[in-house]
């Protein structure tokens, strides 16, 4: 059983009540219910665990355990190279691909870069003229400062335009649709054409998948993903509040454009992408 | 489905061998990359000296922005002199032709008898009026450098009005007067020395101590255009000088220091406030992991750098709408896109841009130390022409940054660097007194070190006020050299065997750079210790090696 199905399945109602609440401008329930702790990783090691309450659980391990299926060592960077191919991996676009980028409010391409004809970048031809330069050369935790998280988010924006910068099917190359899809599953409706989703059920939608395939790291704990869950919902709302246009049907897309990639980009270059 | 998308991702991506083994995907995760074995005991081989910085107690476990800039030396307050290095890719000539060199102790006092293997066609003594002081550094008459930086002291665009509308094309507003007060406040020294020819190896890069120093830059520490990854120019750090958390950061154009706090689409497609939500956001998050990271595995300071990491680019983005770096929204380097009477994109390659930004890092203290790559500086390959030209955009370079130091009010140190060096001889291909270079030779290499001082009024200049010490001054032309070379066996080279420690170790170089820009503030050779962590190996002789006076 993985994050999203334990939060989601466990706390459904009471996170979509969140999300009207907030929505509507009303203070209410600021975080979802108690969360039963979850394996760090899908990973392939086996994790052991105490057991000092005896309460079971259907995935067989206990309830109150912290996972500790290893123990670090220590913490560094990951350099610009393996920043950028673990974002690639994570979100599954293809970086080498060009004609990727969104659509910006004039529905015109975006530009993710400060070159001229940058509409026809690929996200690597950013990061290599760009961006790597700025990011971490080395593995040591000393190598990462304020100017490479800024060229990472930098990059995590151009990783998360190509996967929600666009919406209305037809303008969306067959791969970006098919890194929705294994991102989103059904939810990737919410890109479509006419799609009748509310913001609300938007953000259910897109934020727990984001943050479940992002953050494929056995040092995030279950509190730390339970809380960004809910920085991401506060986030959205943010950006979903500072936008005049309609928050249902067709006329929304600029606003589902904006939101996705928020929070794709906040959580694309939190730290379980950058340090390790 | 992503399964399928992430094996097609791989294969485009390549084979990492050091990370990734047959048959394994590429690492993403923090227990991937732990299990695999990358950090490997490498990520704290290098212990940030910020770290020593950090407080606990003063800062708490999570500190503000104010406490992050505090650590990382900005906004300090500290007046230090801009230091800014040129560096010649592939083995430039300076002595000789260019820079008279002299062949004994008394340096430019002694010139060599026989300058036809280093690029000029002179034997004998050099007439006196074919040696030019114009700016305290003896050179030919003839020399391209010394034509570049005329060049750019002579344009119009020097004396032309200011304009501070950006959208308007001013000039730096300098009187006749000023400019020659500029001009009579540079001085210089040559360096002789043997380096290797063609490579990036050659520890030459002193920017690491110059920041260890004291000068740190607000908006991040070393800057560079160049691809040498510890250095980002083409000659690598200083030995026992890098420090991963002053990592240098590559930085090629206008639009390059523009980004170094500017968050590109996240702003332009969601607007200031949202963008700040966005690193606010992910801010919060990462310090919610950063924190829960065990003590063994990040230590405290460790994790306080780490979250300013994230708290500073927020901050600076905030910042950068005040206080920007980008040289195309200042109205005084736009003056200097005319100044050389070219269009600056036609030099070398962009090298005037590169000049232009670097010096707008440096000089307005967004960079603690800044290089500068001139290309395509393989002089014996370049034919005669070729060599001229890469000379004369190198003093093009130099008066354009001390034009740009000068209109803000700021004394600057240029520090001119190359990988080897080429050698001329007698029967070469000649083009009015220059022979033109045939043989790779890093045995007849050099380093310049320029000082500019701002003066403090008019009367200030370095016959007034020497920026050399006595030492240098000595003789009849000064010495301003450090190291000398001989003529002998029908070649030239520089003499190794006459005790000058620097003359046959870029290391040694590398540290005496850092005393004579330590020497501007004041600062002596105990403090150099300090900073290069080892004894100073020119201590006996201090001022031998170190010509520059306290100027601050």
């Amino acid at each position: 059983m993985n994050k999203t199905s334990l939060i989601l399945g466990l706390s459904l109602l009471s996170l979509s009540a969140c999300f009207n609440v907030t929505l509507n401008g009303q203070s209410g329930k600021t975080a979802p219910g108690k969360i039963t702790p979850a394996p760090a990783d899908a990973g392939e090691e086996t994790e052991t665990t105490e057991n000092p309450s005896g309460e079971a659980k259907g995935d067989g391990r206990v309830a109150g355990d912290a996972p500790q299926s290893t123990t670090p060592t220590t913490v560094g960077v990951k350099n610009a190279e393996q920043i950028m191919r673990s974002m690639a991996i994570v979100s599954g676009i293809d970086p080498f691909q060009t004609g990727t980028f969104g659509r910006n409010a004039n529905n015109t391409a975006n530009t993710v870069s400060l070159t001229p004809n940058n509409q026809n970048q690929s996200i690597y031809t950013a990061f290599d003229l760009e961006y790597k330069g700025v990011m971490p050369a080395s593995n040591s935790i000393g190598a990462f400062n304020s100017n490479a998280q800024i060229a990472v988010v930098k990059l995590a924006w151009a990783f998360c335009d190509a996967l929600g910068g666009r919406t209305g099917e037809s303008e969306v190359p067959a791969n970006v649709t098919a890194a929705r899809v294994a991102m989103f599953g059904d939810g990737h409706a919410i890109f479509l054409a006419g799609n009748a989703s509310s913001i609300s059920d938007m953000k259910t939608q897109v934020v727990m998948p984001l943050i479940d395939k992002f953050w494929t790291d056995g040092s995030v704990s279950d509190q730390q993903v339970a809380s960004s869950y809910a920085e991401m919902v506060t986030l959205g709302n943010k950006i979903a509040a500072s936008k005049i246009v309609p928050t249902v049907g067709a006329q929304r897309d600029p606003l589902v454009r904006d939101v996705v990639r928020a929070v794709c980009a906040a959580t694309l270059s939190a730290s379980p992408t950058v340090l390790y | 489905m992503k399964k399928k998308i992430v094996e097609e991702q791989n294969q485009k991506l390549g084979e990492y061998p050091r990370q990734v083994g047959v048959g394994h995907r590429h690492l993403v995760t923090r227990r991937e990359f732990v299990g695999h074995g990358v950090l490997a005991g490498s990520a704290f081989a290098v212990v940030p000296s910020l770290l020593s910085l950090i407080s606990e107690k003063a800062y708490g476990a999570v500190p503000d922005a104010a406490a992050c800039k505090a650590m990382q030396g900005a906004g300090s307050g500290k007046a230090r002199i801009p230091f800014l290095i040129i560096d010649q890719v592939s083995g430039a000539t300076h002595a000789g032709r260019e820079i008279l060199a002299g062949g004994g102790a008394g340096g430019q006092s002694e010139l060599l008898s026989d300058f036809r293997y280093l690029g000029l066609n002179r034997t004998g003594v050099i007439p006196a009026g074919e040696i030019n002081s114009t700016y305290g550094l003896r050179f030919h008459s003839t020399s391209n450098v010394l034509q570049g930086m005329e060049s750019v002291f002579n344009s119009p665009a020097m004396t032309a009005a200011r304009n501070n509308d950006i959208a308007q094309q001013g000039g730096l507003g300098f009187t006749a007067a000023q400019v020659a007060n500029i001009k009579a406040n540079i001085d210089g020294m040559l360096f002789a020395n043997v380096s290797g020819d063609d490579t990036s190896n050659n520890p030459h890069n002193p920017a690491y101590f110059i920041v260890n120093s004291g000068t740190r830059g607000r908006a991040t520490q070393i800057v560079g255009s160049g691809n040498t990854a510890d250095s980002r120019g083409r000659s690598r750090a200083a030995l026992n000088s890098f420090d991963a958390s002053l990592q240098a950061v590559r930085v090629s154009s206008k639009a390059d220091a523009a980004g170094l706090v500017n968050a590109g689409g996240l702003v332009a497609q969601l607007g200031e406030a949202n963008a700040q939500e966005v690193l606010k956001a992910t801010r919060s998050m990462s310090s919610t992991q950063i924190q829960n990271f065990s003590e063994k595995a990040l230590p405290e300071q460790s994790k306080i750098l780490s979250e300013c990491g994230y708290i500073g680019a927020a901050s600076l983005v905030e910042d950068s709408k005040a206080d920007n770096p980008d040289p195309n929204a200042d109205p005084l380097i736009k003056a200097t896109n005319n100044i050389a009477g070219v269009n600056n994109a036609n030099v070398a390659g962009g090298f005037a841009e590169r000049i232009q930004t670097m010096a707008k890092l440096v000089v307005d203290g967004f960079a603690g130390a800044g290089t500068v790559e001139l290309g395509n500086c393989d002089f014996h390959a370049t034919g005669l022409a070729g060599s001229e030209a890469r000379s004369r955009e190198l003093g093009i370079g130099i008066a354009m940054s001390i034009a740009i130091a000068a209109s803000k009010g700021k004394s600057l140190m240029i520090y001119v660097i190359t990988d080897g060096s080429a050698s001329s001889r007698p029967g070469n291909a000649v083009s009015g007194d220059h022979v033109q270079y045939t043989a790779e030779d890093g045995d007849v290499s050099s380093a310049v070190m320029i000082v500019y001082r701002h003066p403090a009024n008019a009367e200030v200049n370095r016959d007034t006020n020497p920026i050399l010490n006595s030492y240098m001054l000595e003789g009849a032309q000064g010495r301003r050299q450090v190291g000398f070379y001989r003529v002998a066996n029908g070649t030239t080279s520089v003499n190794t065997t006459a005790g000058v420690v620097t003359t046959n170790s870029v290391s040694n170089l590398a540290i005496a750079a850092v005393a004579n820009y330590m020497a501007l503030h004041g600062e002596d050779a105990s403090k150099v210790a300090a900073v290069v962590k080892a004894d100073v190996p020119f201590s006996s002789e201090y001022d031998k090696y170190v010509g520059f006076k306290k100027i601050v």
